[in-house]
């Protein structure tokens, strides 16, 4: 009994989640051991009873599937099958070896093979690690190849959404990104790469190495010293221009 | 405002009206050499300032044809006010030609005894010839005018015809289908009897929405009766978290709307107010009576702290689209979110005494 694979059901349709729980009562190996309403839920669940497998829907209240899964430390990442309506996301999926991709109505057959696949994941710790890999990539690259329209951050058990409209700049700090905002800062484990490619080119620009300022909170820009600038933000907050950035500010802006 | 059949626009008729004032000067010249043997210079100059004065001063005609046939006025009084320009036209020609002519030959008394003479006859020639002009005016504008009206009519079909094809595509979200799909496979395990009756909602409301009418017009009653269903359907997957109000609208069930016109505005609600929202979401409808048309207010909350608005999508386009192509006026559907509620304002025209 202790070698059951413990496995949460994410999805806020009830009955997409009875639909899941009852093709996995047939595999007597497998145990639910949670199920959840929406992206909240979904970390403090999988943080608190550590689950092998999730059964993860992306359209969901307050934050989608793939925004959960950047929440979660990469130790406690979970082996995912992803099950939505929506195909948009199943070809990144595939290409990213991430455990399985499931097309709502479900049918039955083709779940029990994604199962299968899950199985053989999970008793062999290089498949396992291959495929968690897989999550990690698709997660760094993005899913979608829509540009963001808002930033989901953890701090300790809180959780924050950042929209866009709402961003001062985005500063490079190691492994991790802080976000600007007018009243707070927030740190994001994600690089600032990922940002540049991610946020929309027509609002957000990368003027330095560790910078990317949102243009709209620009107020003015004033030499720093030769090949130096700096962009004065409307909340007060001072940016590093770089020669190639301010090149790339001037052409943006249009001065 | 572009008036049709805009006679300094058309190449070819300015040409022919060109070469129609050479053809009659070159009458005019021959008549008055060879028959009232006037001499060569006398014949030349009252030739050309005649006629080229003439046919100069008829082009005004074409303003008071085109205006004719802009506005909706009376045809029998607008050839009245068409003939009495043309007279006015024609006495001020003669007094003004005749002037000039006097003028420029105040020597030879013979020419100026055969200008007298000559002048009932030169009215009577003007008479004829604004005659023929303003012919030639009303059926070019009015070929014009029809040209036109067949383009535009053209056009129109095939931009109904692009949006009936479009409508068949967007207006349906494959999505919707496939949840709903997903959720009777789940209630034959668990409810049999509830998965029956959400099939054959669902049947119902495919059968009205494949339907390839994009110009189809029910009655309120009929489409609330729609948009029911696919409440009904939704509702199975959001259970009691999808609640709706539908307010005050007995008093128009006879009023005309487009069949599911309101079904991408519900949907649109129960995505944002209720799918998104953590919490119970109410989709509210109103109905009003503003002048002769019907006033739907539809609105829904949503947590600013996830959503943000983000412009119209592709439902939202859909219904507009269809609303200018059905009553040929934009601005009939507004939308506005303010404090966390999203709310639509669609107006329908309604036809008076049909």
């Amino acid at each position: 009994m202790e070698d059951k694979i413990k496995v949460i059901i994410i999805d806020d349709e009830a009955p997409a989640r009875r639909l899941i729980a009852n093709y996995l009562a047939s595999s007597k190996d497998m145990e639910i051991i949670g199920e959840c309403m929406d992206g909240f839920e979904g970390v403090k669940k999988i943080n608190e009873l550590k689950p092998d497998l999730i059964f993860l829907d992306i359209q969901m209240p307050k934050i989608n599937g793939v925004e959960m899964l950047e929440l979660l430390d990469a130790e406690s990442l979970p082996l995912t099958i992803f099950t939505t309506a929506y195909d948009e996301y199943a070809v990144k999926s595939f290409e990213y070896n991430t455990c399985d991709y499931l097309l709502k109505p479900i049918n039955e057959a083709r779940f029990e093979k994604a199962i299968n696949k899950a199985r053989a994941q999970l008793q062999s710790p290089h498949i396992s690690a291959a495929g968690k890999q897989g999550i990690r990539t698709l997660l760094e690259e993005g899913i979608s190849d829509n540009h963001l329209d808002r930033l989901v951050i953890r701090s300790g058990n809180h959780i924050q959404v950042v929209h866009c409209n709402d961003l001062i700049c985005l500063e490079a700090n190691d492994d991790y990104v802080i976000v600007h905002t007018a009243k707070d800062q927030w740190l994001k484990k994600q690089t600032l790469k990922y940002y540049e490619k991610k946020l929309s080119p027509q609002n957000f620009l990368r003027v330095h190495r560790s910078f990317i300022i949102n243009l709209s909170e620009v107020t003015r820009i004033e030499p720093y010293s030769k090949d130096a600038w700096i962009a004065i933000m409307k909340n007060g907050l001072k940016v590093a221009v770089s020669k190639a950035g301010y090149a790339r500010l001037k052409e943006a802006m249009n001065f | 405002m572009r008036f049709p059949g805009n006679l300094s626009q058309n190449r070819p008729f300015l040409r022919n009206y060109l070469l129609f004032t050479f053809v009659l000067t070159g009458l005019h010249f021959s008549l008055l050499f060879f028959r009232y043997e006037l001499t060569f210079l006398q014949a030349l100059a009252d030739g050309i300032i005649s006629v080229v004065l003439l046919n100069f001063m008829l082009l005004s005609l074409s303003f008071v044809v085109r205006y004719a046939r802009n506005k909706t006025v009376d045809s029998l009084l607008s050839i009245r006010n068409s003939l009495l320009a043309g007279l006015l036209i024609v006495i001020a020609w003669l007094f003004l030609s005749v002037f000039i002519l006097q003028t420029l030959f105040y020597n030879h008394p013979f020419y100026l005894d055969f200008l007298v003479l000559s002048r009932e006859l030169r009215f009577a020639a003007g008479l004829f010839v604004a005659g023929w002009v303003y012919l030639a005016f009303f059926l070019s504008v009015y070929q014009q005018s029809v040209k036109e009206s067949v383009e535009r009519e053209n056009e129109l079909r095939t931009l109904v015809e692009k949006t009936e094809l479009q409508a068949l595509k967007n207006q349906l979200n494959p999505h919707f289908i496939y949840n709903s799909l997903n959720s009777i496979s789940s209630l034959t395990v668990y409810s049999p009897e509830k998965a029956r009756v959400m099939l054959g909602n669902l049947s119902d409301f495919l059968r009205i929405a494949l339907r390839k009418d994009a110009m189809h017009i029910i009655t309120l009653r009929e489409e609330l009766e729609n948009i029911e269903l696919y409440l009904k359907i939704e509702k199975v997957r959001f259970e009691d978290k999808l609640q709706w109000e539908i307010q005050n609208s007995t008093e128009f069930h006879s009023f005309q709307i487009p069949a599911l016109i309101l079904q991408p505005l519900f949907e649109n609600a129960v995505k944002h107010g209720v799918q998104q929202s953590s919490t119970q979401g109410i989709i509210r409808l109103t109905c009003e009576k503003s002048g002769n048309d019907l006033l739907l207010i539809l609105s829904n909350s949503y947590d600013e702290q996830f959503q943000r608005f983000k412009g119209e999508g592709v439902g939202m386009e859909n219904v507009r689209n269809r609303m200018r192509l059905i009553y040929g006026k934009t601005a009939l559907l507004k939308i506005e979110a303010q404090k966390g509620v999203f709310s639509c304002y669609l107006t329908v025209p309604q036809k008076v005494n049909t």
